[in-house]
């Protein structure tokens, strides 16, 4: 059984999410439980298998497991999926075309990309690119925001 | 006899081998978008199919099919995007093939596999219907429900060293899968209120953030200075070889992929996933799936488009469409004035050869088709790696989008890009979420319907000729790991 050091952690992570669905089973009607009520046992099942094989290999698995990614990378990646985010929310108030333009400038100049013709070109072709044959050519009209 | 050259006849016809060619091109373009299901690229071109001949229209169906189911694998294998859920194990192989330098090998692996799945269920279609339709009749809740149950136990323990990982995530997407309405009664479980949730989760997205952002996020982990780094384009070269040295995966991928085919809702998606696993089972070499093996990529798609022809057996024979966009060649026969039934292989003989003839061919012209997509498509991996994550985020964004024109749609793909990328970092599988969305649904309303069919005592269900015939297939595929690991113990004590 291969175990990370921070699988305790994902356990715990699962386990909260499946009290989310346990606390909602309350409202869902007694035909319709059964099914769902198996499943969350059987992950459970699984999380606490998971947490006492942990428990018991805890030494070996932080000394096998003791390097990993810097807290500087760590951060970095973060901070690159918070700006995803706020791409995704800013596509409706915006509009797709700006938020992918400005992402796109972001997310290259973030990334290290240093000419500054590609960073301005590439995110405005793509944007511009994507909507036209996405609205006109496969009729899904992606949102247009303050645009038009 | 006679009716094979009528057929054929007819497919040649400049006019409709243009159709053929044309609807494999857009459906190839279509499967490659991500957000966008052969499915769809059907649903999309049936309105322009009402001005043509009835084999006209069909060819041109088929073709927008067999193209999309093989389309979605080139960005799986150039992005990691899966262009359609069917390519999503495609994408875990390919990538890593492109990491190596082998994307060309990997494409070209890719398309041969597709073209002769499609080719061999086309043939199964025109030679074997009558046999393989008496399979589509005795296929009901028992034996889905072994299916689905064969499905993902493999998927679930196959998983080295990490069974235990591999069930949670099963378990856990088997409950995901049942937020919405219950197929049985329709009430609503687990939608918190909120009307987004109603129809379920969106399966293309989530795949789409599962397989697509742990990518991304992984060219971050380098240290900073790979900005302008870019991936070798490897030749694309069909090389014998590879086939050769897995002749067994590419004949068994597609055995499984028609047969899967012909099992009604049973669809391209679930037999890439059945066979990739079955695939990894039986190698001799399972250590290396997710490296980029190309047998990987052969059981996957030999399979996928396995099912093309496949899934038009009960279609043709009894009205019975195998898959999504079968049920949408049934609409477009209907609206043509054709009947499904022994009727169409009589009245309408030279519309019914023409279709089953025409998809062996547009099988053959997908694969030079494809080779040439594949050509032009190798260039994006001389974009630099900032450039590359850059367009894979907006791209990706924008197909999570088009599958229901729903920003809800997008946050579903985000938060399954982080926690696939976590899932990914510590060792939890992926596969085990796709495949569990897919037969989630199937597997409870199958539940539900066999305990209906024997209230008294479920073991009658085991007087079914095909359910023990399935079952045994589960534990077969559960014990052959166990037993080969055995036998090659007392051989290593032998020497």
């Amino acid at each position: 059984m291969k175990l990370k050091k921070w699988d305790l952690l994902v356990c715990i992570g699962f386990a909260l999410v499946l009290m989310i669905f346990v606390s909602d089973l309350g409202n869902t009607n007694e035909a319709a439980r059964t099914y769902p009520m198996v499943m969350i046992i059987a992950s459970f099942v699984c999380i606490a298998f998971l947490i006492i094989q942990w428990i018991r290999k805890r030494k070996t698995i932080l000394e096998e497991d003791a390097g990993g990614m810097e807290k500087k990378r760590v951060l970095y990646i973060v901070v690159y999926c918070v700006a995803v985010l706020l791409y995704i929310l800013l596509i409706d108030k915006l509009g797709y075309v700006v938020s992918t333009v400005l992402f796109g400038i972001y997310s290259l100049i973030y990334l290290g990309n240093r000419n500054k013709l590609a960073i301005i070109v590439i995110p405005l072709a793509a944007a511009v690119v994507l909507y036209l044959m996405f609205s006109n050519i496969l009729f899904v009209q992606l949102p247009s925001g303050i645009l038009i | 006899m006679n009716e094979i050259l009528i057929g054929l006849t007819t497919v040649l016809q400049p006019f409709n081998l243009v159709l053929c060619v044309v609807g494999t091109m857009v459906g190839i373009v279509f499967g490659a978008l991500p957000g966008f299901s052969a499915t769809m690229a059907v649903a999309v071109f049936i309105p322009f199919s009402y001005v043509l001949e009835p084999s006209g229209a069909l060819l041109l169906l088929s073709g927008l099919y067999c193209g999309a189911v093989y389309g979605g694998s080139i960005p799986a294998i150039l992005l990691g995007i899966p262009g359609t859920p069917a390519s999503a194990p495609t994408a875990m192989e390919g990538r890593a093939m492109v990491r190596k330098g082998e994307s060309g090998r990997a494409l070209a692996v890719c398309t041969t596999a597709s073209s002769f799945g499609g080719v061999a269920s086309s043939l199964a279609l025109l030679f074997l219907a009558p046999v393989l339709t008496v399979i589509a009749l005795r296929v009901g809740p028992p034996e889905q429900m072994m299916i689905a149950i064969f499905g993902l136990s493999v998927v679930c323990l196959l998983v080295e060293g990490n069974a235990a990982k591999g069930l949670l995530v099963g378990f856990f997407a088997l409950l995901l899968a049942t937020i919405g309405q219950d197929p049985q009664v329709g009430y609503q479980r687990f939608t918190f209120g909120n009307l987004n949730l109603y129809a379920g989760v969106s399966l293309v997205p989530i795949l789409i953030g599962l397989f697509s952002f742990p990518e991304v996020l992984g060219m971050l982990e380098s240290d900073g200075q790979g900005y302008n780094e870019v991936n070798k384009a490897g030749k694309l070269i069909v090389d014998f070889k590879d086939y050769w040295n897995n002749k067994f995966c590419l004949v068994r991928s597609t055995i499984i992929g028609i047969i899967i085919g012909i099992i009604p809702a049973a669809g391209p998606d679930i037999a890439a996933f059945l066979s990739y696993n079955q695939a990894k089972k039986a190698s001799k070499h399972p250590e290396e799936f997710g490296k980029g093996t190309v047998e990987g990529i052969i059981g996957s798609e030999a399979a996928n488009n396995g099912v093309t022809g496949g899934s038009l057996i009960p279609l043709l024979s009894l009205g019975i469409p195998g898959s999504a966009p079968a049920a949408l060649f049934l609409s477009a026969m209907y609206i043509h004035g054709l009947q499904p039934g022994s009727q169409l292989f009589t009245t309408n003989a030279d519309t019914a050869y023409s279709l089953m003839v025409g998809f062996v061919i547009i099988n053959i012209v997908m694969f030079f088709l494809g080779l040439l997509f594949c050509k032009v498509a190798n260039f994006i991996l001389v974009i630099p790696k900032s450039v590359l994550a850059t367009l894979i985020v907006i791209l990706a964004t924008v197909g999570a989008y088009a599958t229901n024109k729903s920003m809800f749609d997008v946050i579903q793909f985000y938060i399954a890009g982080v926690v696939g990328y976590i899932m990914v970092k510590n060792d939890y599988p992926l596969s085990p979420v796709a495949l569990a969305l897919l037969l989630g649904s199937m597997l409870e309303t199958s539940i539900s319907q066999t305990i209906v069919m024997y209230p008294n005592n479920i073991l009658e269900m085991f007087t079914r000729p095909y359910t023990i015939v399935f079952t045994l297939l589960v534990v077969v595929s559960l014990l052959w790991p166990v037993v080969r690991k055995q036998i090659s113990k007392k051989g290593a004590k032998t020497i």
